[in-house]
């Protein structure tokens, strides 16, 4: 921008002078020559009409002075610039460019006008020139197709003798290069890199990694030059260098391992703290895949961390320090003070005032925090003020951190302080942010901290009543539902919370929050209600509930379906203590409530009040023939049998309500009773209780190949229609085996069997989940049946899993690794609230650790087998490594970047590799690069033996000739040169890079010392690699032979 | 990456829509889409940055003052009007998508070897 509005400044004063001073130029020159008079004329017209063409302060102002009519004035000077583009004036030209490039900037399009943007670029005065290249920048893009007519003019400017028109290029060239120039040019932009002009070098060096991005077949050729730059003695020229390696290695860091030495030397030495930074990050890049340099890193980087005072520099340290902390495994002295300096250092930030120090050390606290969260927690007080922080990222930041930082003792404080930000908060994603995490930290690691889970269930009900989003109202309800079924001893007060929670919401028009969590609320009051004072309360809210129109609402059928459990249940207690006026009544009260849901618009509740009212009024029937509640058409429900009316109740629930199962209770005895064992039935159908499980499972369920499923369901029909008359229809899928099964069995797996079991899962995957589940609950229920001994550890298997599956759908979160704590939490939980529950929950943790032992070892297991078929990933590019050198492979190898060796043209490879022979001296830090890991040798060695091959081949070509071609399809003469700068500055690569080479050697000669070791190697190389691996040997040893 | 006009168009009013409403109190960073913003204003002139999760924040912030400072150092002797007022006067919002960054990164290191010197 700068430089060519002040060009145009220029140009415009140039041009007054030239009119005021000069009023009789026309004349002389019409007196002269009649061409050049003609000429002369042309020019001078032209120059008389610009004086009335806008210049660039003309436009903006005339933009500015148009504001009403903006579009309007544009299009009007677009026709203007049009005018003046179809001028022969190449001033006028560049005006109009000039112009042109300002429009660009406020988004209209001036693709029409690349020809000229072309033209303006070609001109021979830098100020037009300079013009045309910033418009070009602007506006060109890779594909531009007219791209092609500006190489040469590029190559031009690129080898201009003044340095700013090469740097014009070159600054242009980056924004718009394409494939095809980048391959086209890239020798020129190579030679750019060997200047005398740092300015040129440093431009030159960037430009290359535009190259390789758009050419990556030119990274190897240039890489070594690149290296050389590292070291340049200008600190512009070496920062660019280390910028583009940087870049480079951020993608591909494993073939930049070889550099580790340079680098390291740079940040010792170094002052430039962009340029450390940017070090630094490749460091942290780099220490994952070597964790032995990230030993070496620790101190230098704590030194810095010590000395420097810039803030982006500190950060940085730290944020490396952490990442090699991460990948160093522990067990490290000093090791822990440095953690201690980071966290101390960043605490320093935390307490800055300067809020993006604020936010950038809470950021790289939960870096830590992962790896070193008992350091971080020392730092609590930190992130609870930074709970208050006015800006809500730096909220979010604290947030995240506060995972780490509950503990038994502080979570209620934190929730309650979490609360009341919830109440005032007004962004709907800060809101978001803070419930999920607030659930995320309650229930963590198996809700290790919650020591009252009264308090919890209060927690999600008064978090209900805030009234959010249906989102969270579902987040709230898997939590309910979980916490309900999992901690036994809250079970009553959760009802009771529900309770009050499903009157509040049939008294108001429920919010979206609430009318998710109705769903759970109806669920546990169903399930787990025990009080007849809380069952008969809560009945008519929940039918009330049911009744709520007002869009979608999947908890309505389950509030009605709770409502007759609940009723079942009451009516139970009142026949054994013999209330009979007061079971008709409850009765009689249900039929009247449930009657008005007989036509909801809800398909779904529909048929259950219809199923629930027949029940019902079979049931009144039978306690009070004449009751006024009694349906007019019951004559018709006489005539049906009681298991034909109740079969196609339990179907429908089944269907759509995976959530509810039913379960046979074997009741020996029926009460016989004022209802004549009635209700006894109707309670029956939901006895038992819901076992959470393991997630995950159901799809590892292993099926035994021998398994005959269909002989067992024959067995398990026949024997158990006898006890449980109710469900002839389907009673695979209802059965739900109340009784936990013998756990002892399943601990007992020997590998063996496992083994077997996987065997028998991989088998079975393809099958269908429903029949697993059949044939599971009848292996246990009919333990004395001889054929449930048929596969005994298959069936204790299939328990596991099976109970697994209803956790899935009750949508737990919890993780197989954190479940071995549960047990503690659970007992101590347990403890606390009802020593009644205690041995049926310890008995169920216990069930529980069994299931979570067995159920998460086969997955695992199965997995490693199932889900990854041994790739090894470093196989393919291996593979590619075997060919680095040959030069028609070369093409394929390239554009991955996967190279990590400078790919020297052949001939330069022979040099070299003729020349480290001479150069063996001794590099004591060529130990280093012994360090990296053996698959790194194992290529160096392949790839110096290709080189072998190649000098064995092309010993009688010319030695000047480079195979690739690549360097001499551009001016010959230009080539020369560079080839000949190039082999200079190969000649003096050779020393630097001695020690790699002599390293190879080594490693080469231990080799043919030992034909035996190639053996090993190829072995090592994997199965997948013995072929090639062989291959290669043969082919290699025999050259190598013939050199020694 | 290369957008079309229609595209750039659509990124600048996000980044503007994005950066402008937070306040002076808040950090100079956003999040957005994959990437994240540093940003830094100078009165009613926003330099935005766009640049990858893993970077270095404070390094680009430093950046964007070391790039107005040498804006300034070139303008400061012209009458300034034209450039200042052309950033100012176009967009509020100056719009850098990362093929822009890569200039800008050559540039830093332009500047950087000019306070070098």
């Amino acid at each position: 921008m700068d430089s060519y509005l002040y060009d145009l400044k220029e140009y415009e004063c140039g041009l007054k002078i030239d009119e005021l001073s000069n009023p009789g130029y026309v004349d002389v020159r019409v007196e002269g020559d009649a061409h050049s008079s003609k000429m002369a004329l042309k020019i001078v017209k032209g120059n008389f009409e610009r004086m009335f063409d806008k210049n660039l302060t003309d436009l903006v102002r005339g933009i500015r002075n148009n504001k009403d009519n903006e579009a309007k004035y544009i299009a009007q000077c677009m026709e203007e610039i049009k005018v003046e583009l179809r001028q022969e004036n190449i001033a006028a030209k560049a005006n109009a460019v000039a112009k042109l490039t300002y429009l660009q900037m406020l988004g209209y399009d001036i693709s029409w006008a690349i020809f000229n943007i072309i033209e303006v670029m070609s001109s021979n005065k830098f100020t037009y020139k300079r013009i045309g290249y910033l418009a070009a920048s602007q506006s060109f893009h890779a594909d531009s197709e007219l791209l092609m007519l500006t190489t040469n003019m590029i190559r031009k400017d690129l080898n201009s003798q003044n340095q700013y028109e090469a740097g014009l290029a070159l600054s242009g060239l980056s924004c718009f290069i394409s494939h095809d120039l980048a391959r086209d040019l890239a020798n020129d932009i190579m030679t750019l890199m060997g200047s005398t002009k740092p300015y040129l070098r440093m431009k030159a060096v960037l430009m290359m990694y535009k190259v390789f991005l758009r050419y990556p077949e030119a990274l190897r050729p240039a890489f070594s030059k690149l290296k050389e730059k590292l070291e340049d003695p200008d600190p512009g020229v070496q920062s660019a260098a280390v910028n583009v390696v940087c870049e480079l290695a951020r993608k591909n860091p494993k073939n930049y391992l070889s550099l580790a030495p340079v680098f390291f030397k740079l940040m010792t030495t170094s002052t430039n703290n962009w340029m450390l930074i940017k070090i630094i990050k490749l460091f942290g890049a780099l220490t994952p895949l070597e964790p032995r340099l990230g030993k070496k890193l620790i101190e230098p980087l704590t030194n810095l961390i010590h000395s420097t005072s810039a803030m982006s520099l500190l950060y940085e340290c730290i944020n490396t320090v952490i990442a090699v902390l991460i990948s160093i495994s522990s067990g490290m002295p000093g090791h822990a003070a440095s953690v201690q300096l980071c966290v101390q250092k960043l605490r320093i930030l935390i307490e800055d005032s300067d809020q993006n120090l604020k936010y950038l050390g809470l950021l790289a606290m939960s870096r830590i925090l992962k790896s070193h969260p008992k350091s971080v927690q020392a730092h609590k007080d930190l992130v609870l003020a930074c709970l208050d922080d006015k800006d809500e990222s730096i909220r979010l930041r604290a947030l995240g951190l506060l995972y780490g930082m509950v503990s038994k003792k502080n979570l209620m404080e934190i929730v309650k302080k979490l609360m009341m930000h919830m109440e005032r908060a007004e962004g709907t994603l800060y809101r978001d942010e803070l419930l999920s995490r607030m659930i995320e930290i309650c229930s963590q690691n198996n809700y290790q901290h919650v020591v009252d889970f009264e308090w919890y269930v209060t927690v999600l009900t008064e978090l209900t009543e805030l009234e959010t989003s249906a989102k969270h109202g579902e987040v709230i309800a898997a939590q309910l539902l979980e916490v309900g079924a999992r901690v036994c001893g809250v079970r009553a007060f959760a009802a009771y919370e529900c309770a009050a929670l499903v009157e509040r919401a049939a008294s108001d028009t429920p919010g979206p929050a609430t009318r998710e969590v109705l769903y759970a609320a109806a669920f546990v009051l169903g399930e787990y209600c025990e009080d007849d004072e809380v069952m008969y309360g809560a009945i008519s809210p929940l039918l009330v509930c049911a009744g709520v129109g007002g869009g979608p609402m999947r908890a309505r059928a389950v509030c009605l379906h709770a409502a007759l459990k609940l009723a079942a249940r009451l009516l139970r207690i009142y026949e054994k203590k013999g209330y009979q006026d007061r079971a008709i009544e409850l009765t009689r009260m249900t039929l009247m409530s449930v009657r008005s849901l007989l036509c909801s618009e809800d398909m779904e509740v529909q048929e259950r009040a219809h199923n629930t009212h027949a029940l019902l009024a079979l049931l009144m029937r039978r306690l009070a023939p004449a009751d006024l509640s009694l349906p007019a058409d019951t004559p018709v429900l006489d005539e049906i049998t009681q298991d034909g009316l109740l079969v196609p109740h339990t179907d429908s629930v089944d269907q759509k309500e995976d959530l509810e199962l039913y379960d046979e209770g074997k009741e020996d005895g029926k009460i016989e009773a004022f209802s004549g064992g009635l209700i006894a039935d109707l309670a029956d159908m939901f006895d038992g209780e819901l076992k959470p499980v393991a997630p995950k499972a159901q799809k590892k369920v292993p099926l035994p190949p021998d398994l005959d499923l269909d002989s067992w369901i024959e067995h398990g029909y026949s024997s158990e229609s006898s006890s449980s008359p109710d469900e002839e229809e389907e009673p695979a899928v209802a059965v739900f085996a109340p009784a936990p099964p013998p756990e002892r069995p399943a601990l007992q797996l020997t590998p063996e069997e496992l083994e077997l079991l996987r065997e028998a899962r991989r088998q079975q995957q393809a099958n269908n989940p429903h029949y697993l589940k059949v044939d599971s609950p009848r292996s246990y229920q009919e333990e004395e049946v001889p054929v449930a001994e048929m596969a005994l550890e298959v069936p204790l298997q299939l328990h596991t899993k099976r109970s697994d599956k209803y956790l899935i759908t009750k949508e737990f979160s919890q993780k197989g690794k954190k479940d071995k704590k549960s047990p503690k939490k659970k007992k101590n939980k347990k403890e606390k609230h009802s020593s009644e529950s205690e041995s049926e929950g310890e008995s169920w943790v216990g069930a529980r650790m069994h299931e979570v032992n067995v159920g998460g070892e086969l997955p695992e297991g199965a997995a490693a087998s199932d889900d990854e078929p041994p790739p090894p990933t470093d196989d393919p590019h291996r593979a590619l490594d075997l060919d680095l050198d040959l030069p028609l492979r070369e093409d394929e190898l390239l554009p991955a970047r996967i190279q990590r060796y400078p790919s020297l043209p052949k001939e330069k490879e022979n040099k070299k590799h003729k020349e480290s022979k001479k150069v063996k001296s001794a590099d004591k830090t060529s130990k280093k690069s012994e360090k990296t890991d053996r698959r790194k040798k194992e290529k160096k060695a392949k790839h110096n033996k290709d080189i072998e091959i190649d000098l064995m081949i092309s010993t009688g070509n010319n030695v000047n000739d480079p195979p690739l071609g690549k360097d001499n399809n551009a001016n010959s003469e230009e080539t020369n040169v560079n080839n000949h700068k190039n082999s200079v500055d190969i000649d003096e690569n050779n020393f630097k890079k001695a020690k790699t080479e002599k390293h190879k050697k080594r490693k080469k000669v231990s080799k043919e010392k030992d034909g035996s070791t190639k053996n090993k190697k190829t072995s090592k190389n994997g199965k997948h690699e013995t072929k090639l691996g062989y291959e290669e040997a043969l082919g290699i040893s025999t050259p190598s032979k013939e050199i020694i | 990456m290369n957008f079309d006009d229609d595209e750039k168009q659509k990124l600048i009013e996000e980044v503007h829509a994005v950066v402008t409403v937070r306040d002076a109190k808040h950090t100079n960073f956003v999040e957005f889409r994959n990437f994240k913003i540093v940003y830094r204003r100078y009165a009613g002139l926003y330099f935005c940055i766009c640049v990858d999760v893993n970077d270095n924040n404070l390094s680009y912030l430093e950046a964007i003052h070391n790039f107005v400072e040498v804006l300034n150092e070139y303008f400061h002797n012209t009458d300034n009007f034209d450039v200042k007022d052309e950033l100012c006067s176009g967009r509020p919002v100056t719009d850098k998508d990362n093929a822009i960054l890569e200039k800008v990164e050559q540039d830093k290191d332009i500047y950087d070897i000019a306070k070098h010197i």
